[in-house]
């Protein structure tokens, strides 16, 4: 009688136990920023052969630049502006050299550079070329940055926004 | 010393170190060639639709039921200004020796064939052929313009820091800097400004801290830029026409330094009193001309006037501008005689692009005074050409009027002259392969 007592009691207690109303708890980011690895698109520089037009060229500098869009009224601007120059590269140079003026270009340091040579380097390839840098150029890059202390990090973004290739895609 | 002072006189010592051997014991100037008459043309298309009355006819108000005639071209032309019914802000000339004093007029000119649209008679202009484009069709001509003529037969060839076009507004203009034509194009073409939108809080939005490269930071640069481009296998075409390094760094550094002096109203301009307050589209259009001459003394620049193109719906105010441009080109002609190279080494030719009408259109302005338009009637056709220069190069105070043509067997002048007429000048005439211009050298205005 006694074992049946006890029985019951510990069924109802897995009874209780068991019935529990499961809680699931939700939580909705709405401030989640995905980010992308840099992804090589080029397996050769060879792959690239149009040649992006001024609207192309503007937007993308400013978005390698800035990692973010580049407004509407801006990029309008500079299509706009553009016609007063017979010379775009002298154009395109003087825009680019204006944003290198800005602090709010994503630039690394010179320490941050020269930490991680190979790093940047092919970080900077993939970041304004979209492509991973071939054995000499990364040979040359690093013999530069670390035969030449007055190499900057912005002497190298410049020269790559105004190179023939970043010209192209 | 400023990297533009010293661009400045550099260049004004080279300059001076090429033309000192071909200074003849005569004092006259003489070019490497032998055949060139100067060493720079300055070509002002002096535009917007001018028509003859108004102009070298001197009516002003005459057409408009007034019996106030005079000229309103006090700089330019000879003859005394409106003393009544004065609807204009009456500016003292720069130059007390009127441009006419010192060249050749040429009262009649004929644009005998194609629209007397602005697009259309610019190029035609600048071509030296009559062609039909659309009136607003930006798209660079089909046959080649006079940059291109002089850059590549110009022996030996010049870079194109010696061509430069200036246009008031942007439009068509810009187009026009070189041709499509596949053995010209973007590789003979002239520098291009438009000063309205270079000195505008756009540009100084987005151009004005731009950097200045050390040199030796720029030397640095363009080795990796060097080898980043031996990497590729294309060059960026269609990117207008093309400097050397070291005349892309000389633009940009210009360009700089006149947003900054023009942004802070310190720069020089063509107003009286060097007022910013006065300045109209074409006086900013000239002040910037200046400018690109006093920086670089380039051997050829065109520019070019439209503001008084608001004869469509304003007579009064197509007066004031033209009075306006009119003091515009004698401030030009004045500074271009107190430079040293430029200064009587420089031949000034200016041209309307087309007249206009002969009949008012329906509008009145707030004076009550009737408007033309140019739909290409007879009166349209007609312009004129002043073309001034130095004493024993260029004909000093001569007129040229419809009546004195056939002149030794040559015809009435046309808008195509001028093309040729600048390659007479700057002796490249004879190498330009023939068909390609139908004109003829405005010999009568030249000793």
């Amino acid at each position: 009688m006694q074992v049946f007592k006890y029985s019951v009691w510990f069924c109802c207690f897995i009874l209780i136990i068991g019935c529990k109303k499961k809680v699931t708890q939700e939580v909705v980011y709405d401030n989640v920023i995905y980010e992308l690895n840099p992804k090589s698109i080029y397996l050769t520089n060879a792959q690239k052969n149009k040649q992006k037009n001024e609207s192309q060229y503007h937007s993308i500098v400013y978005s390698d630049l800035y990692k973010k869009t580049i407004p509407n009224n801006q990029l309008s601007d500079l299509s706009n502006l553009s016609l007063a120059f017979g010379d775009k590269q002298v154009f395109n140079e003087l825009v680019v050299s204006n944003y290198m003026n800005d602090a709010q270009v994503i630039i690394p340091s010179d320490a941050q550079m020269r930490g991680d040579v190979e790093h940047f380097i092919k970080d900077t390839y993939l970041r304004f070329y979209q492509r991973e840098p071939s054995e000499l150029e990364l040979y040359y890059f690093k013999n530069l940055i670390e035969n030449d202390n007055s190499v900057t990090a912005e002497m190298i973004y410049y020269s790559f926004t105004i190179s023939n290739e970043y010209q192209f895609y | 010393m400023k990297r533009r002072t010293f661009i400045r006189k550099a260049g004004a010592v080279a300059a001076g170190v090429v033309a000192a051997p071909y200074i003849l014991p005569s004092g006259r100037l003489f070019a490497s060639t032998g055949a060139r008459l100067v060493n720079h043309v300055v070509y002002v298309v002096f535009g917007g639709g001018i028509r003859n009355q108004e102009s070298v006819g001197q009516q002003y108000l005459a057409n408009q039921g007034l019996v106030t005639q005079g000229n309103i071209m006090e700089n330019m032309l000879s003859g005394v200004a409106p003393s009544s019914n004065i609807v204009y802000d009456q500016w003292a000339p720069v130059l007390s020796t009127k441009l006419a004093q010192q060249g050749t007029l040429l009262k009649k000119m004929r644009y005998s064939t194609g629209n007397t649209g602005h697009y259309n008679a610019h190029a035609v202009a600048m071509t030296g052929s009559y062609i039909s484009t659309g009136i607003n069709v930006n798209v660079n001509p089909d046959v080649p313009t006079l940059f291109e003529f002089y850059r590549k037969h110009t022996d030996p060839s010049k870079s194109a820091i010696n061509a430069w076009w200036l246009s008031e507004g942007l439009g068509p203009y810009p187009s026009l800097n070189y041709s499509k034509h596949p053995l010209y194009g973007s590789s003979y073409g002239a520098n291009y400004l438009n000063a309205a939108n270079l000195f505008s809080a756009q540009a100084t939005a987005y151009l004005s801290n731009a950097k200045n490269y050390h040199p030796d930071e720029l030397g640095k640069i363009n080795d990796i830029k060097g080898f980043l481009d031996n990497n590729f296998k294309d060059v960026a075409g269609g990117v207008g026409v093309q400097n050397t390094e070291e005349n892309r760094e000389n633009i940009k550094q210009f360009i700089l330094d006149a947003m900054e002096d023009f942004g802070g109203g310190t720069g020089e301009v063509a107003t009286p009193g060097s007022n910013y307050a006065l300045l109209t589209g074409d006086l900013l259009n000239i002040s910037a001309s200046w400018r690109v001459l006093d920086t670089f003394a380039p051997e050829l620049t065109v520019i070019n006037t439209t503001n008084l193109d608001v004869c469509h719906d304003d007579f009064t105010g197509y007066i004031d501008f033209l009075h306006k441009a009119d003091y515009g080109i004698g401030w030009l002609w004045d500074k271009i005689q107190n430079h040293p190279v430029l200064k009587d080494d420089t031949i000034m030719i200016c041209m309307p692009e087309h007249g206009r009408n002969l009949e008012p259109n329906t509008i009145y302005d707030s004076n009550g005074f009737r408007a033309y338009d140019h739909n290409s009637d007879d009166n349209s056709r007609d312009v004129f050409a002043l073309i001034a220069g130095p004493t024993g190069v260029v004909n000093q105070g001569t007129e040229f009027d419809e009546n004195d043509y056939p002149l030794s067997g040559a015809a009435l002048p046309e808008c195509i002259d001028i093309v040729p007429t600048i390659a007479n000048i700057l002796g490249f005439g004879d190498s330009i392969p023939q068909g390609f211009l139908t004109g003829r050298n405005l010999g009568e205005a030249f000793v």
